[in-house]
This record gives C-alpha cells, structure tokens and sequence, in this order.
C-alpha cells in the first residue's frame, strides 16, 4: 500500500508541477519520465510480489478487482497519513484536534478509522492474492 | 599511609574528564536503531491484524504473537 501511496503522491505531484510550470519540450520529457519510470517502478514491485501474477496492464476482473481495492486503500491511507502529519506539526495535541479538518475525510479521527476499515479491506481483496512466500496470504499447493 | 582523596581533588579530576566519546559517536546509530524498532513495530502491528483477519475468514483464531510471519505480511503490505 505504502508504494501505491508512494507512486500516486510522486505521480500527483509531477502532474501538478508539470501544470504550473512553462511547457517546454525538456519539462514534457521530464515529465514523461517521471510518469513512465513510476509506472515502471511499481509494476516492477507489483510484480515481484504477486510472481508476475498481478500487472498493471492485465485487465482480467481477478487483476482488476485486486488493483482497484489496492488504489482505494491507498488512497485511503495516503489521507491518513496527511491528516494525521498535520496533526503531529501542531505544538499541542488536543482531544480536539482530532476533529478538526476542513471535511470529515480529512479529520484525523476519521481517516485514521478509515484506513483501519481500508486495511481489511486490503487483507480480503489483496493479501489474499499474493503467495505466502512474500508475506501473502495464498497457501502454497502440498503434495498429499 | 594513603592519602585520601580531597574534594579539591576530586573536583579537579572530574573537571578534566574528557567528554564521551562514545555518545556522540553512538548517537546516530541510536537514532537510526530506535527509527528502525519503530519501522519494525509498525510493520509487525499492520501484519498482525491482516493476518489474524485473513486467519478469521477460514474460522482460525492465532494468539500466538511470536511470528515473524506478521513482519513478513506487514512487509507485503507496506510494499
């Protein structure tokens, strides 16, 4: 989860400095770089992972359905992580401000629930998917 | 007869100790080491709840909290 964050964040934020910035043909490359080897990157981990079981470009519903859950999770965990960051910056940690933020999502409480709800939510959709070997939770095959 | 030490004695050889050099030295790989037990128990924590969840989908309970598995999960689950 924590590389799919990784890989969103770096892939946001090249896109929003790509925006900002004068277009000229060196940013393009940049930027095509920067996407392309993110991409690489964690198909490369994915990969590794799951032996070559779940890549990016394999649209099956069963590699499909795995990706979709292993964004959300990540996505969920990325605004943990922010929510609870910025509440660690502040000199005082209240009770209060554990529910503060400018939405619900962003209230350190509730994205802290939520991305113990997107954890299991993980270990159903995806720990399951990966071998056992790598920390997953697929049983390897025994010769009865 | 030995002579005992005096407080003017003993202060003066306190004063000329050389600071440790060991702390300083040490520091960084103490910061590393407890950054480290943090990662660690972290991983160990996410790992286990994935795998006590994943247990309870097959109707398994494991109280058993000395598993490197749960490192090993929380490793796959952080990458």
């Amino acid at each position: 989860m924590i590389a799919t964050v990784a890989a969103l964040d770096y892939c946001t934020n090249s896109y929003k400095g790509f925006v900002k910035n004068k277009k000229s043909g060196i940013a393009i490359l940049f930027f095509a770089v920067d996407i392309l080897g993110t991409i690489v990157i964690f198909q490369f981990v994915l990969l590794a992972v799951s032996r070559g079981e779940v890549q990016i470009y394999d649209l099956s519903p069963r590699v499909a359905w795995v990706l979709g859950w292993l964004i959300v999770a990540a996505l969920t965990l990325s605004t943990a992580i922010r929510s609870v960051g910025n509440l660690l910056r502040s000199d005082t940690i209240t009770l209060r401000a554990l529910f503060e933020g400018r939405s619900v999502l962003t209230m350190p409480i509730y994205s802290t629930a939520f991305a113990v709800a997107a954890l299991g939510v993980y270990t159903i959709a995806v720990h399951s998917q990966f071998p056992r070997e790598f920390g997953g939770g697929r049983r390897p095959l025994y010769i009865s | 007869m030995a002579d005992l030490p005096t407080v003017e004695s003993a202060t003066s050889d306190a004063r000329n100790q050389t600071p440790p050099v060991t702390a300083a030295v040490l520091s960084p790989i103490l910061r590393a080491s407890r950054f480290g037990l943090v990662i660690v128990g972290t991983l160990y924590t996410v790992g286990l709840l994935i795998v006590n969840t994943d247990l309870a989908l097959y109707g398994l309970l494991s109280v058993d909290l000395a598993r490197a598995e749960y490192v090993m999960a929380g490793r796959c689950g952080a990458s």
